[in-house]
């Protein structure tokens, strides 16, 4: 073994009570946290109406929690040590009050728009996983939905601050700060997820994408993100035309019977998952532009695709304004894995499977202490100490850390001009 | 107008304004029945004969006055305030679909002059939907510079030429991928304009239920002759739309069910609710949407819910069973959910939290709920022409014929 795997903790649900206090206390970035959930102080009572969701040991799940700072959150996270906390709305009134409010009075007003990507609605097209496992080979799935979800978010809706986040587990989510998003009605947030949705269908589904004739711009772009990725992920790893099984699978898609019997005989001809769908291709696009019969398949290889790539995401999770999120930097309880932000930019570099756990990161800073501890020569005075440096430095969180910094910094600007405005309209200066 | 901006001015008789208001609930039902213009044609040319048939004709002082009225009406029911907004919704597309270019621009125009001069005063520039009517408004104008232009290439069903709104005003588009979408703003072709004002329409009419809500509670009650008026249109229309209790209400021994009758009973269900019943049975578990609707469904048959949380521990007590019918050591349990399990089932019979009483959603909800998730039970509500699902009907009616000598003395009975 070598002086890593040595020291490699493995993490058990069971050190959690030991681990999250060392968490909260050290690492968690309360200061980047509330300066995003502060919205620069533009409109008041944003913070304050803010709801939280904590889960504590033993499932106990409290609800409507707030905090009138950033000081109060740091005290009430630390005191309690959530294994998980959620982010909710911005209500009209402070959360922890609501019970003083009436019912009808008490609404939930803005929330960012979110979006769920869960790798156990890709069952039906994984060879290699199922449920909540996840391996190498199935991860790319992730890397093109956020790709695409994120190209559509920004060229077609215009939404300039998206933090893309890896949920500890099986999947990813997405925060949609820009001021509009935040304001969007559920009827909004609905049709944007609906206009992300593309595979339907239940269980009983063998076909779960129909495309019209005319292919929507937003699609196309779609389908060239996953050209990019087809070869390896799809006849690579998983690997869909490899046997028997997998390409009857894969074919029964075709809607016309006749082109599907025609693609099946040729795939015995070939030896590889590559060469078949090559050679489905080919015959595909012979045929299509002759026979007026089968119109109904004229896009069966972009459908196939599509099927087995384009993101699913759940349009549920994005509809509701009051929809409680797990937040980012919480830590996954089951694998102890820390909600780490994503940078888009370099998505393709992302390895879930590195992603740091708490065991991890508290090992890391108590190393990193060790080896930095000031030398005390005897008989002198002793050194003052530097400035502390912030102790997710020392840890493999800092890169996570500062994609949070990025995206906050980059909403700043636009909250310092609006206090700006605001104060030359109030005259008060 | 047609989009029903201001209410009208004037003075009207106690009885006029009662037949007036009566009269447009059974037209307003009489639309959502209609399917298709052809219709409406025949629905409004039989009222010209009839009698007051004056509060119909669009623009009138009387139809103004009819509308507004029945925003008081049905403001403070969920179901009425559904029906008023589809059935307005639709009058207001059909009335739009029969106008020609003329009426059409004349329409426009004063609608456009009309709002820009309310948003002077300030409780219209605080009304959300009156300034997105305005704003669209704007914008279409612009892309042309003049009203007529817009008629003309609406009229001419012109597809390539568009003029840009945000996105949020025209969602339907959006949702289906119908259009193109850019930085934020829908470039909407001139040949869906009457999508986008319907839309206007509608939100326009929903805020404006939501203000008469927050009146109806002052001085409209206080007045005798007005809180009878009010009441009666109410009853009048309740009975119109043929409301009955859902069975929550229900603690008579005739109505309610309990859990041993379910399994007796079950062949009586519509298929998209025996079929998530039939994979309970099988695997003791539903995915959650599944769960929830099948729960709606038992208590509007007159589930109570003491049997609703013995039925659902019954079958959640139980190990959960694979597809293949491997027992598998799930995730979920009543055993170690069941304070989760209890509080939502409870909250679905409006016993906890927000306190409403549920529904059961309609076979068109169902639909495009499955649609949207690709993992929850399949239910032969989902209208479907593949192969697959024409087999799946076809083994459930087989078995059903098989196991019930009831339907089938049915359908003996049907043929003599």
């Amino acid at each position: 073994m070598t002086e890593s795997e040595k020291s490699k903790p493995t993490y058990s649900p069971d050190e959690l009570p030991e681990y999250l206090p060392v968490y909260y206390k050290r690492l968690f970035p309360y200061s980047l946290y509330f300066r995003w959930l502060n919205y620069g102080g533009v409109q008041k009572n944003y913070f304050t109406n803010r709801e939280f969701s904590f889960t504590l040991k033993d499932d106990v799940y409290i609800r409507y929690q707030s905090f009138s700072d950033q000081q109060e959150m740091e005290k009430q996270i630390q005191r309690q040590c959530p294994y998980k906390i959620d982010i909710g709305a911005v209500y009209s009134h402070k959360p922890k009050e609501h019970k003083t409010v009436k019912p009808t009075a008490f609404q939930a007003l803005e929330k960012e728009l979110v979006f769920d990507i869960d790798m156990t609605d890709y069952d039906d097209v994984r060879s290699c996983c199922q449920g909540a496992d996840i391996c190498p080979k199935c991860w790319p799935l992730m890397k093109m939905a956020i790709k695409i979800v994120d190209r559509a978010l920004d060229e077609d809706f215009g939404f300039d601050h998206r933090l893309w986040v890896y949920s500890g587990r099986r999947g990813v989510h997405c925060w949609i700060a820009d001021e509009a998003a935040r304001k969007l009605s559920q009827n909004a947030r609905g049709a944007v997820a609906e206009y992300l949705s593309l595979v339907k269908g239940g269980e009983n589904n063998v076909r779960k994408v129909h495309l019209p004739e005319n292919i929507h711009p937003s699609i196309e772009r779609a389908i060239g993100i996953i050209n990019d990725y087809f070869d390896d992920y799809a006849l690579d790893k998983q690997d869909i035309l490899g046997d028997k099984e997998s390409w009857q699978k894969a074919l029964a898609i075709i809607p016309d019977d006749n082109l599907r019997e025609d693609v099946l005989k040729l795939m015995e001809k070939e030896k590889n998952s590559k060469d078949r769908w090559e050679s489905f291709r080919m015959r595909h696009m012979s045929l299509v532009d002759g026979d007026a019969n089968i119109r109904k398949s004229r896009h069966c290889c972009k459908e196939i695709g599509l099927q087995y790539c384009y993101p699913r995401l759940d349009v549920n999770v994005s509809k509701g304004i009051n929809h409680l999120l797990k937040s980012p930097f919480c830590v996954h309880p089951k694998t102890g894995k820390v909600c780490v932000p994503i940078s888009v930019k370099d998505v393709d570099r992302f390895d879930p499977f590195t992603v740091p756990d708490i065991s991890q990161l508290c090992t890391e800073i108590d190393e990193y202490d060790k080896k930095n501890k000031p030398e005390v020569i005897e008989g002198d005075q002793p050194t003052p100490p530097k400035r502390r440096m912030k102790d997710y430095k020392k840890t493999s969180l800092m890169q996570s850390i500062e994609v949070l910094e990025q995206f906050v910094t980059g909403m700043e600007k636009g909250w310092q001009e609006k206090r700006l405005a605001m104060s030359d309209q109030k005259g008060d200066f | 107008m047609a989009f029903y901006i201001k209410p009208a001015d004037g003075v009207i008789s106690l009885s006029n304004l009662e037949r007036f208001g009566k009269k447009r609930l059974i037209f307003l039902l009489a639309i959502l029945r209609c399917d298709g213009t052809e219709n409406f044609k025949r629905l409004i040319s039989k009222l010209e004969t009839t009698l007051d048939s004056d509060c119909l004709i669009e623009g009138s002082k009387r139809d103004r006055a009819s509308h507004f009225l029945l925003r008081l009406v049905c403001c403070e029911d969920v179901e009425m305030k559904d029906f008023l907004l589809r059935a307005e919704t639709e009058l207001f597309c059909y009335r739009f679909s029969n106008m020609n270019t003329s009426e059409l621009t004349h329409i426009l125009k004063s609608t456009h002059k009309f709002v820009s001069s309310c948003l002077g005063f300030q409780s219209c520039a605080k009304d959300e939907a009156l300034c997105d009517l305005y704003m669209t408004f704007e914008m279409i104008y612009a892309s042309v510079g003049s009203w007529k232009t817009v008629v003309k290439k609406y009229m001419k069903d012109c597809t390539r030429e568009t003029f840009q709104i945000p996105f949020q005003l025209a969602l339907s588009l959006i949702a289906s991928r119908q259009i193109l979408v850019t930085k934020g703003l829908a470039q909407v072709p001139f040949s869906k304009l009457h999508v986008i004002l319907s839309y206007l329409f509608r939100s326009v009419l929903c805020k404006g239920l939501e203000k008469a809500g927050t009146i109806s509670s002052t001085s409209l009650y206080n007045e005798k002759r007005t809180s009878d008026l009010l009441h009666n249109l109410r009853i009048f229309c309740q009975r119109l739309l043929g409301k009955t209790q859902t069975a929550a209400l229900f603690t008579g021994q005739e109505t309610a069910i309990t859990c041993d009758e379910i399994k007796q009973e079950a062949y009586l269900f519509p298929p998209c609710m025996y079929y998530p019943y039939r994979v309970l049975l099988q695997r003791h578990r539903l995915r959650h949407h599944s769960r929830i609707q099948f729960t709606l469904f038992l208590k509007e048959v007159g589930l109570p819910v003491t049997e609703a949380l013995t039925f659902w521990k019954d079958e959640y007590s139980l190990p959960e069973v694979d597809k293949s019918g491997k027992e598998i050591n799930g995730e979920r349990s009543w055993q170690k959910d069941k304070k989760r399990y209890t509080y939502n089932i409870r909250h679905l019979y409006g016993l906890e939290g927000s306190r409403i009483d549920y529904k059961a959603h309609s076979c068109k909800f169902l639909q495009i709920l499955l649609e949207a998730g690709t993992r929850e039970e399949a239910s032969l509500a989902y209208q479907s022409r593949k192969l697959t699902e024409v087999s799946l009907l076809d083994s459930y009616l087989s078995s059903m014929i098989m196991n019930c000598q009831f339907a089938t003395t049915l359908l003996l009975d049907d043929i003599h």
